[in-house]
């Protein structure tokens, strides 16, 4: 299998990462890395949640407070049970497994949008927690954290941020080409019909979403120790907002889609800054123009033109 | 003695809410029973509503009561205009869950986001329909500007059952609602229908925020929390059911309206999850559902 | 003959509407049967009981049996039941292959033997190129997909809803066929709900008619085909079609 003659697509896949690998060589500026650092978050975030709405098609408005769950919980264990901000990590990991278990077997039984409406609440029930239990919190304030690296450079965050991104795109990418994958895709298309083929399709959603969110909180955990700070912003709807807007943008329901576009608009949203209050309202506009009028994002629209410019099937 | 008074009072309080809440979820129930979506922008509908309603009576210096329909009329058109631009092909090309949610969520963030930098992200107090006043009820005492706008809200509400239940598009939107398939078989137009409702809606959002806002402060996110109740209402109610949806609105505001005296009132707006929480578990129907899967 | 389902007294009412009454229904081994009736009779509703996607109000389900009524409808296919649906639900973003390798995977565990199973259920269809997407196809093969889907799950009993509803006489003929073909290779019994006459009749060893809900005659399909009662039905069906 090895053997064979590197695919076009695979050669892709492999400059990229290389590319990727090789940039703190090429860019010296720090204040980029620290912005690649960001963009690979965002990129986990955005390729979990394609999972869920591009995959399974079930859409979730608790993504960024499952980030927000795996930063408190590892920050408040770093803070109370003096664990390494590795351990925490993990802790935040297990955190958001168990919350997403809890939310997943009440709502996603149920049919059509029960799901996208229990994730809201609960996204909201955990912000107004977070926000009234001052005295565990700081509240808005935010609560500090250890950092997971003393350094002076982003490089090794750079690189640990990588490593994230890359694990959870080789591992989605396995979960979405075994047997199980083809499950995820059945019951995101159509349920009863997975049903009527054999497929529990209560089982594959709940555990989809357990698998989501857990990556989400080790994330959301590793960005609370990247920064030094965890804050109710973690888990707020504009995160969401930026999310989505990436998975989007870039390619809902393909794999490389959402990491395009999560490195793009957080690029993008860099330059906007100055805009301030019009970033948001752009993103916005993308959400709805990508959304109704290249449903493929970029990505999809782009393999479409080139599969129809090489004239193969 | 003590908590029965501040009880009574409360209780009152929570029908009053329980009014607004209602005025909002009967229209996002009509969108889910005649197009089967959620609208994840009809918080926004209810901002707009406010700000419109501000800016009629301030700038404009128009009175309450005249503003009010000019509102509802602004926000019918709107509705309309975002079915026929943004929710259209959910019809035509029978597009799933994910599509219409995320181009309301879309559509909920461009125009908080609009408000914020084209009206101000600050709190705005629009002028109230009349002025402050108590009504003493022996020793319970309760709003009387309050209640006037409630009283209002029950009026929208009937004005809404009438069309629905005695007019011709009513009866298209009833008939929409049991079976699409059948209505447009029996030559109905469900574009028609669809807009209707999409304006029907929005209206009814846009008269709540006209309201509300007038009682509570208007800044371009004010309408997320009463959009995320009327989520919980119409899950509570039962998806699609008209009656559930008011029912479920008096029963949310009444339950926040005692939590908030026997509980905390830090976690009023957490209550409504609470609810959702024990619907799902207990009756995800909703109270006044049937279950029916869709096969 | 060994008897495959035993539907006995079913009952299935929606708020005040009865859909199915007090119906009952055999079908034996390598059996085809047709369930015909007027819209609204209560076939598709039936089938849903049958086939776990509706709980009955009253009376029982057995498979092989056993007692399969209330099960989850995975439950049931796994027990060996497979249906299609009346308005198909296709896997629109997913490939032909894709799609029937789905079912087979309630069978085997590995993703190379459910594309092996797959092949081989494409090539019985004659599915041409099953690369393309489950979206971009004709009624005809949307149809042969959803009835691959349902064969890959490996039934003894497989329950077809309106499969030759929008087909073209010609195209009805070689589902008839196949349906044929189907039974004698892979062995299992057919419950036919069916709209269009000549495929029912042209295809079962034994017809049931559904009325209101009830069983109104069952024979073979000769004798049912000239009984007053289901001529009388299906005139005033006709009829009142005409008027609206």
């Amino acid at each position: 299998m090895f053997r064979q003659p590197l695919s076009p697509k695979g050669f892709l896949t492999l400059l990229a990462i290389v590319a990727l690998l090789s940039l703190p060589f090429i860019i010296r500026h720090e204040y980029w890395i620290y912005v690649l650092t960001i963009g690979f978050y965002y990129a986990i975030l955005a390729s979990t949640w394609n999972v869920m709405a591009g995959y399974l098609g079930r859409v979730s408005f608790a993504h960024a407070a499952f980030a927000a769950i795996g930063a408190y919980a590892s920050a408040l264990s770093v803070l109370h049970l003096k664990v390494h901000p590795v351990l925490g990590m993990a802790i935040g990991t297990v955190a958001g497994a168990v919350f997403s278990f809890f939310i997943g077997y009440l709502s996603l039984r149920l049919r059509g949008v029960y799901f996208t409406l229990s994730t809201l609440a609960f996204a909201e029930i955990f912000r107004i927690i977070v926000t009234v239990e001052y005295e565990y919190t700081r509240g808005s304030l935010g609560l500090e954290t250890e950092h997971l690296i003393v350094t002076m450079s982003y490089i090794p965050y750079y690189y640990v941020a990588l490593a994230l991104l890359l694990g959870t795109v080789f591992s989605t990418y396995l979960i979405l080409n075994s047997a199980f994958g083809l499950k995820i895709m059945a019951v995101g298309n159509s349920e009863e019909a997975a049903e009527a083929i054999g497929i529990d399709s209560a089982k594959v959603k709940v555990v989809t979403f357990l698998y989501v969110s857990a990556l989400t909180s080790l994330a959301g955990a590793f960005y609370g120790h990247f920064i030094g700070l965890v804050s109710p912003e973690v888990g707020a709807f504009d995160q969401l907002a930026l999310i989505i807007a990436m998975t989007v943008v870039g390619g809902m329901g393909t794999l490389p889609g959402p990491v395009i576009g999560a490195l793009l608009l957080e690029f993008f949203s860099e330059y906007l800054r100055e805009f301030g209050i019009f970033r948001l309202l752009i993103f916005a506009g993308l959400i709805i123009v990508t959304v109704r009028f290249f449903r493929r994002g970029l990505y999809g629209t782009l393999k479409e033109r080139l599969i129809s410019v090489g004239g193969s099937p | 003695m003590g908590v029965v008074l501040p009880i009574v009072e409360n209780l009152i309080t929570g029908l009053i809410m329980g009014s607004f809440y209602a005025l909002m979820a009967v229209g996002l129930t009509l969108i889910f029973g005649v197009m089967r979506i959620v609208n994840f922008a009809h918080g926004e509908f209810y901002m707009l509503g406010g700000y419109i309603l501000y800016y009629l009576v301030t700038l404009l210096g128009i009175n309450n009561f005249v503003a009010l329909p000019i509102v509802m009329g602004a926000m019918f058109v709107f509705g309309m205009a975002v079915e026929r631009s943004l929710l259209r092909p959910i019809i035509t090309e029978g597009l799933g869950h994910e599509y219409s949610i995320i181009i309301t969520f879309g559509l909920s963030l461009f125009l908080v986001n609009f408000a914020i930098a084209f009206f101000g992200p600050e709190y705005k107090t629009p002028p109230p329909y009349i002025p402050t006043y108590r009504i003493a009820l022996g020793p319970i005492s309760i709003s009387g500007d309050r209640l006037l706008v409630a009283t209002l809200a029950a009026v929208i509400l009937v004005l809404t059952y009438l069309v629905i239940a005695k007019t011709k598009i009513g009866l298209a939107m009833r008939a929409t609602a049991q079976n699409k398939e059948g209505a447009m078989l029996c030559g109905m137009d469900v574009y028609k229908v669809s807009m209707f409702t999409m304006g029907l809606a929005s209206a009814l959002a846009g008269a709540s925020g006209a309201l509300l806002s007038t009682i509570l402060l208007l800044e371009p996110q004010a309408g997320l929390i009463p959009a995320i109740k009327s989520y919980v209402v119409i899950a509570l109610g039962g998806m699609g059911s008209i009656a559930g949806a008011v029912a479920g609105s008096v029963i949310l505001g009444i339950i926040e309206s005692l939590g908030t005296v026997l509980i905390s009132a830090a976690y009023r707006d957490a209550y409504s999850f609470l609810v959702l929480i024990l619907v799902l578990l207990i009756r995800p129907e909703g109270l006044f559902g049937v279950r029916v899967r869709e096969v | 003959m060994k008897t495959v389902l035993r539907a006995q007294s079913v009952t299935k009412s929606f708020g005040g509407l009865v859909a199915v009454r007090n119906f009952s229904m055999e079908v034996g081994e390598g059996e085809i049967v047709g369930l015909i009736g007027p819209n609204g009779a209560g076939k598709t509703t039936f089938l849903n009981v049958v086939t776990g996607f509706l709980k009955p109000d009253s009376g029982r389900v057995f498979f092989m049996g056993e007692d399969i009524t209330g099960l989850p409808p995975h439950k049931i296919c796994i027990k060996g039941v497979a249906r299609t649906f009346q308005l198909i639900k296709p896997f629109s973003k997913m490939t032909i292959l894709d799609a029937i390798a789905a079912g087979a995977l309630v069978r085997v565990r590995s993703k190379v033997e459910a594309y092996r199973r797959a092949q081989e259920i494409i090539e019985f269809l004659r599915l041409r190129n099953p690369e393309r997407l489950c979206g971009s196809l004709n009624v005809v093969e949307e149809k042969l997909v959803e009835l691959g889907r349902a064969l890959a799950t490996k039934p003894k009993l497989l329950l077809l809803d309106e499969i030759a509803a929008g087909l073209r006489p010609s195209e009805i003929e070689e589902m008839k066929k196949t349906l044929k073909l189907i039974r004698d290779e892979f062995g299992l019994s057919l419950v036919v709900v069916e709209h269009v006459m000549p495929l029912v009749m042209g295809v079962s060893d034994r017809v049931v008619v559904m009325s209101s809900g009830s069983k109104i005659a069952e024979g073979r399909p000769e004798e049912v085909a000239s009984n007053p009662k289901v001529i009388t039905i299906y005139l005033g069906e006709r009829r009142g079609r005409a008027r609206g």
